[in-house]
């Protein structure tokens, strides 16, 4: 088990300096933002700042990207990893023209959010003025990087796992699941892990809240269940997936869950559940089998407690 | 020959006479119910059943119960018998309190029960 531990550590890691290392000049394709635009004209007369709130998309094609409307036109910049410098140019303005100074827009690197500000120089035949434009943009649609591959995703959250599996104060532990859970009410290794937690605290009711939660995540649970079969089966010495169509002995395993009314299993009170007996059937072995969360980490590489 | 003319010529053993050192009473069933009953009681005995999984063998001795899959139902496959084939499980339980379900389910019941029958049968339920 310690070899299983070594590499999914060193695996996880090497995982999360991949996500690290994701930087918007290798995506291509295009992002929604708000982006709210803070313009300092009092140096032309204006009493104080003003601003807007405006949609804009961003189209990129790795380091090129060409920026929708913000106030000033459309623009065309160039990613360095994170960072969008945009070239100074000028552009018509009212009766004369503006010409706006270089900026490099910050972008974060949780590809959520980015900053820049620029000064701008105003002439006309009459007037010159200076002043700023702040911008300040939020992602509309998504809530990570584009394009990083959900099993990476995954792999990170592994590792966040392997860390809070890693503390010794129980507390430190159900804080850290429930911080993911903020974020992601039916993330399954968040609620599959806190599941265990209470269970070992002696809380079912909570246990099997948890379990429930983990359980009907849609996402991860089929992928899971295949892996489940396959440790099964490699602990069984069975070659192929016996199923209640080709075993008798399934088929009255399966009429007796079909037929179950609910009750409890261990000191946990299961309710009758007909809507999705994948789930159903799931719940039912993660509550039986007092080996399920050992099982369960050994089908995708996560250390044992 | 007159030998066996005798031996079948001896009177069958009365065995409701009572005997100097008592042996444990050992009932007698050919129902899950008749055994249920003793079984609760927790008097010895033993009672065997073709079912639709396979043929059970349930004994129950000193409040002690004992599931037996002797054999599987012949449509099972090689490895569905080599995994299951004569694999137990018990489960110790007190007078009165015998659960029904250990001989009328193959999953039910049996969470404080050990042995490989339970562990593999818990195993199988992702397969259904």
């Amino acid at each position: 088990m310690k070899t299983i531990f070594v590499f999914s550590l060193v695996f996880c890691l090497l995982v999360s300096q991949t996500i690290a290392a994701w930087t918007w000049d290798t995506y291509q394709g295009i992002t929604q933002w708000r982006v709210d635009v803070t313009e300092d004209e009092t140096g032309c007369g204006a009493d104080a700042p003003t601003t807007d709130s405006i949609a804009v998309s961003i189209q990129h094609n790795l380091e090129i990207a060409d920026l929708g409307n913000m106030g000033h036109g459309n623009s065309r910049g160039a990613f360095i990893g994170n960072t969008l410098s945009i070239p100074s140019r000028t552009i018509p303005d009212g009766k004369g023209s503006s010409k706006l100074y270089a900026v490099d827009l910050a972008f974060t690197p949780d590809c959520l959010s980015f900053s820049g500000k620029y000064p701008w120089d105003y002439e006309d035949s009459e007037y010159q003025c200076s002043g700023s434009t702040t911008l300040r943009g939020k992602r509309l649609d998504g809530k990570d990087c584009p394009g990083v591959p959900q099993g990476a995703k995954e792999e990170e959250l592994k590792q966040k796992l392997v860390d809070i599996r890693a503390a010794s104060d129980n507390t430190i532990k159900e804080n850290s699941y429930k911080e993911i859970l903020t974020k992601d009410p039916k993330n399954f290794w968040a609620n599959w892990d806190m599941a265990e937690l209470k269970k070992k605290q002696g809380s079912y009711d909570e246990y099997l809240k948890y379990v429930d939660m983990a359980t009907t995540n849609e996402n991860i649970d089929p992928e899971t269940r295949q892996e489940l079969k396959k440790g099964a089966a490699n602990r069984l010495h069975i070659s192929d997936f016996p199923t209640a169509t080709s075993s008798p002995i399934l088929r009255v395993e399966m009429d007796e869950l079909n037929n179950w009314n609910g009750g409890f299993i261990y000191n946990v009170n299961v309710p009758k559940e007909a809507a999705n007996k994948e789930t159903w059937k799931m719940k039912i072995w993660t509550v039986f089998n007092r080996y399920s969360q050992n099982l369960l980490n050994d089908a995708v590489g996560l250390p044992k407690e | 020959m007159l030998f066996i003319v005798g031996c079948s010529q001896s009177p069958p053993a009365d065995t409701s006479a009572p005997l100097t050192s008592a042996p444990p009473v050992v009932a007698e069933c050919t129902t899950k119910e008749c055994f249920i009953s003793s079984a609760n009681d927790c008097k010895d005995l033993t009672l065997t059943l073709t079912e639709a999984a396979g043929v059970f063998t349930y004994s129950s001795k000193d409040c002690v119960f004992t599931k037996i899959l002797t054999s599987l139902n012949a449509d099972e496959t090689h490895e569905m018998k080599a995994l299951l084939q004569g694999k137990s499980l018990t489960c110790k339980y007190e007078k009165g309190k015998f659960d029904n379900r250990w001989a009328n389910s193959l999953i039910f019941g049996t969470e404080y029960c050990e042995g490989e029958l339970k562990d593999i049968l818990s195993e199988l339920i992702l397969f259904v």
